[in-house]
């Protein structure tokens, strides 16, 4: 009997094929999305860990830093700076283990290319890392492909980055020229390898990871660094602290502090420092590194919540070929970019059998738990009903008849036949949004992000080059603007941090602070008024984010601590579009506080005039605007494919879902669709009844997408949104134009099906069908 | 001159192992205003008949003109539009779309012909004694009624043919007397040609004229039990 029943079963899905494929594709899409994204989640979440660990083939994450941002220490102070934190380190459950003082500087590679067959000479942003072998922090070289050789030891020998090796196609045995605000030097590469300050390989505040000839690092041993430099023995600019053994932290939040404990130790550093130097010194702790990845990680999280949704009404039959898919195709693809796109290499794979196996398992849970409830229905079909056809009959909602009864009797069939079964109409409505929260939040984002990065340079900075310049540095640099015709205005950036709170907020003191488009920055005031220089109490404007984060106001008087150094400062504005958090004083004012009067200038360039060599040789690093530009823009474009396949998901998600119910809903009408072509309705008319009703399927199933893009897009945002990384999310009405747009074609696009499906029908087996 | 006249009408199946003549040369003429009875046993090809007069179906060979033109085969458009403009349907179980009201159940098919007549259609319920059900859906009424709003449906669009298969099939005898006492009073005022498939027998006294068929050939032809007077008051069925 069970045989029996069951092979008839099977006969009956096979009938209707169109629909059972519909069925296991959904199935197909959602298990290949599912296993893609957690592989590829689960693998990258972890890798941090084997990375920052205290072995031989990781690089010894320290616990602790603490920064000169003004300058340098020389190598005396450097050295009775560690003694002094040793002789005094408070006592504790967290002792230290070593004090390992660093040069770390800013810096430009000159590097030799070829535009347009001419050979030229591009000056590279750096980072130039005094390490050495170091027992702390140390250069990352795995067994991987992407690094090889060993550190620099000898004061002419440097290692560098991976992504600057690939990228400019530099080889172990090669010679680079280099620079540190002190002339340029030539140093051979001995080692090709990884750093815990750059594996997210983006500039100093990019979001974006710098794209290839944009950006260079490398590991000096720290004489190498001394020598490039011009500066003496023992010269640093960071002390990297290492407690013992490897204290589980509290990772960084935006409104949490990092464990009394470290609290503790960090006020009583910053004690023995300001004891024992005047500089001002910043005390950082982990949380500033892992940033980043925790805004990647929250991202991953969030759309692998999507994607484990994804399978929720969705059939089994699909799943094996799903997870094959999943595991052989979209797992290494996604992890392929990330390597790509990251230049972090992946040793490990995550456990692919478990999560293969959870994915599988809710999938087939969720369709047998659809499955009972049909066949519960069915075990309760009365015999003579069904024979009556009394168990299809359900009488249409009165309100609804109301509703449309003035309408023509076609246009009333149309709707109250599209919402007959507003369960499935409804799910079909949650599927469609669900799965278009992917594309719209994907485009949204880009959109987002573009706007803050392309677009705030292109619009909002006037500027052709920003020089990084030592203290004092900047005169020289004034001259060769002047030189140049240039027009120029000096800059100053320093780290500041809220009293009691050791979050770094970036101050920036410009001499024209001004909303006007033709300012070399143009301010986005959202609220106040630009502030006045020169008053008792420093005037400043605070970015959206310090209103969000720390609930400054307008009006409010805050003080800002720069070093040990506390600053009471007026809030007067707010600004938006910044990423990361940040003030803005007049120039003077800060200089004032910080004892520095220029740490860049920025340089608006005549016509046809660029930088050139004497310009990196007294500058720390020049950074061009367009090459910012086409760096955003290249690695918008990078992320493109990428994201091509995010969106191409979402809607292929879409069309099967789609799909599947508009197939169910006209298999169910065939008979309503025979009885009419039975008395005599013209093709053309059906046809317009079906595009009408696939048309306001597609709208309200393209507004409530957006609906739900709004919202989940903000939700993500807000999920992901820290200290260190700041955005809003507005309802762009181009992405919603998109957005319905996209879901309305795929529905209409399946009118022609379900013509054709009607053209096909056999009248004479559906009278046939209607008269017994 | 006649509505109908098929001379020679074959409809052939082929099935796998044989081919089944389901009419095999069937000669009728039909007159504007008879009522036919078809009648014989199963697979006697009274079905087939119907649907190649309803254009339904394309005949294998022979020729059917209807009111002197010829009738489209195997043309699925053309035949559509046949039935349209020429041919109403009452199924054995009455198939009224059940998410439109009686009254929009006419006015849907007035539609599809390309003429929405809101008054006729009140009209004709009333005929078939609905008028007090127009906004009540298909399923909050009893199967007889259901069969009365089919058969105004069916005549909503002034067909010339009237085709009806099995038609009391679903119905008790007490409600089958009324729906045919309707239908025949509704095809008389509107002066409607009807031909209906039947295996009851009862039914012969409501038609002009009942044909017998069987082996997919007419076997019998002959005047059937006459007129309903005009005069019979319709009853109300429950």
């Amino acid at each position: 009997m069970l045989i029996l029943l069951n092979k008839r079963l099977a006969r009956s899905m096979m009938r209707s094929k169109i629909r059972l494929v519909a069925v296991v594709a959904m199935v197909v899409v959602a298990v290949f999305a599912g296993v893609s994204f957690a592989a590829y989640a689960h693998t990258v979440s972890g890798m941090y860990d084997e990375i920052y660990e205290d072995s031989e083939n990781a690089v010894n994450l320290p616990d602790l830093w603490v920064e000169n941002p003004s300058g340098t220490w020389d190598g005396e102070t450097s050295a009775s700076l560690c003694e002094d934190l040793a002789s005094n380190w408070p006592d504790s459950d967290l002792v230290l283990s070593v004090c390992e003082p660093r040069l770390r500087l800013d810096g430009t590679m000159f590097y030799e290319t070829t535009e347009a067959g001419e050979q030229k000479e591009k000056l590279v942003p750096a980072v130039w890392h005094g390490i050495g072998e170091g027992s702390i922090d140390r250069v990352w070289m795995p067994s991987h492909h992407c690094c090889s050789g060993r550190v620099a030891t000898e004061e002419s020998e440097i290692v560098i980055d991976a992504r600057v090796a690939t990228g400019m196609e530099i080889s172990i045995g090669d010679s680079v020229t280099i620079g540190a605000g002190n002339g340029r030097m030539n140093f051979t590469v001995v080692g090709i390898g990884l750093h815990s300050n750059h594996l997210y390989y983006a500039k100093d505040g990019d979001l974006f990871p710098a794209e290839p000839g944009t950006f260079a690092t490398g590991y000096l041993s720290s004489e190498g660094l001394e020598r490039l430099a011009n500066m003496s023995s023992g010269s640093s600019n960071l002390l990297l602290i290492d407690i013992l053994g490897t204290p589980d932290y509290n990772l960084p939040s935006t409104d949490e502090d990092d464990g009394p404990e470290l609290t503790l130790i960090t006020e009583a550093m910053d004690e023995i420092i300001s004891n024992s130097v005047d500089s001002p010194s910043l005390i950082y702790d982990r949380s500033q590194v892992f940033s980043v990845e925790i805004l990647r990680a929250d991202a991953e999280g969030a759309m692998l919540l999507s994607y484990v949704i994804m399978p929720l009404g969705i059939g089994i039959s699909g799943s094996s070929l799903g997870a094959i898919l999943g595991v052989y195709l979209g797992t290494p693809a996604m992890l392929t970019f990330y390597e790509d796109f990251m230049g972090i290499p992946i040793l490990q794979t995550a456990e692919l059998g478990q999560i293969v196996m959870q994915i599988v398992v809710v999938t087939t849970a969720v369709v047998l738990f659809s499955g009972i409830l049909p066949a519960i229905q069915a075990s309760r079909l009365q015999p003579l009903e069904v024979m009556r056809g009394e168990h299809e009959i359900r009488i249409s909602s009165r309100k609804i008849q109301k509703i449309t009864s003035r309408l023509p009797a076609t246009a009333g069939l149309t709707i109250r036949s599209s919402i007959r079964k507003p369960a499935r109409l409804t799910f079909t409505f949650l599927a469609v949004g669900l799965s278009m929260l992917l594309f719209g939040s994907t485009t949204l984002m880009m959109s987002s992000m573009e706007e803050m990065t392309v677009g705030s340079v292109e619009d909002d900075q006037n500027w052709d080059i920003q020089s990084n310049v030592l203290s004092g540095g900047e005169d020289e640099v004034i001259q060769w603007a002047d030189d140049k015709g240039g027009y120029h205005e000096r800059i100053i950036t320093f780290p500041a941090n809220p009293i009691n709170d050791s979050r770094v907020i970036s101050a920036i003191g410009m001499e024209v602070l001004s909303t006007e488009s033709s300012a070399l920055i143009q301010l986005d005031l959202k609220e106040g008024k630009l502030p006045e220089a020169g008053l008792q109490t420093n005037q400043i404007l605070i970015d959206e984010g310090l209103n969000h984060f720390l609930g400054w106001e307008t009006g409010d008087i805050q003080t800002l601590v720069f070093g040990s150094t506390p600053a009471p400062v007026e809030i007067v504005g707010i600004t938006q579009g910044e990423m990361s958090r940040t003030v803005y004083f007049n120039r003077p004012d800060l200089a004032k506080i910080v004892g520095l009067e220029a740490t860049a200038v920025l340089i608006d360039l005549p016509e046809g005039i660029v930088a050139d060599s004497d310009l990196g040789n007294i500058s720390l690093l020049v950074i061009e605007k367009e090459d910012l530009i086409s760096s955003y823009e290249s690695i918008l474009e990078q992320q493109q494919s990428f994201l091509g396949s995010i969106l191409f998901l979402g809607i292929l998600i879409a069309i099967v879902v789609l799909f599947n119910t508009l197939i169910i809903n006209l298999s169910e009408r065939d008979r309503e669709i025979a009885t009419l072509r039975v008395l005599g309705a013209p093709m053309n008319r059906l046809g317009w009844m079906m595009f009408g009703e696939h048309l306001a399927i597609g709208l309200i199933g393209g507004v409530l997408a957006f609906a739900f893009t709004l919202v989940g897009t903000q939700a993500m945002v807000s999920s992901f949104v820290q200290w260190s990384f700041y955005m809003t999310v507005s309802a762009d009405p181009v992405v919603a134009m998109q957005l319905i747009g996209i879901v309305v074609f795929i529905s209409v696009i399946l009118t022609p099906y379900g013509m054709r499906r009607i053209r096909k029908m056999d009248l004479v087996e559906k009278v046939k069908d209607l008269s017994q | 001159m006649a509505l109908v006249k098929i001379s020679g009408l074959e409809r052939h199946y082929q099935m796998a192992s044989e081919t089944v003549r389901a009419l095999d040369g069937v000669d009728l003429e039909i007159n504007e205003g008879e009522r036919i009875i078809l009648l014989g046993p199963s697979g006697s090809g009274k079905t087939t008949l119907l649907n190649c007069l309803s254009a339904l179906d394309s005949p294998t060979s022979g020729e059917y003109l209807f009111s002197g033109n010829k009738v489209p085969k195997n043309e699925s458009e053309a035949m559509t539009t046949f039935r349209r403009e020429n041919i109403g349907y009452v199924f054995q179980f009455f198939n009224l779309l059940q998410d439109l009201t009686v009254l929009e159940n006419l006015l849907l098919i007035q539609e599809l012909a390309g003429s929405r007549n809101e008054d006729r259609a009140r009209n004709l319920l009333t005929l078939v004694g609905l008028e007090g059900e127009v906004d009540r859906f298909p399923a909050e009424i009893s199967g007889g009624q259901q069969q009365r709003v089919a058969i105004a449906r069916s005549l909503a669009k002034r067909p010339r043919l009237l085709l009806g298969d099995e038609l009391t099939g679903n119905l008790d005898s007490w409600t089958s007397s009324v729906v045919m006492e309707v239908l025949v009073k509704a095809c008389d005022s509107e002066g409607i040609t009807c031909v209906f498939v039947t295996h009851d027998e009862s039914l012969v006294q409501y038609a002009t004229r009942v044909i017998r068929i069987d082996s997919g050939k007419i076997i019998s032809d002959e005047s059937g039990g006459g007129n309903v007077p005009s005069s019979t008051p319709l009853r109300t069925v429950g």
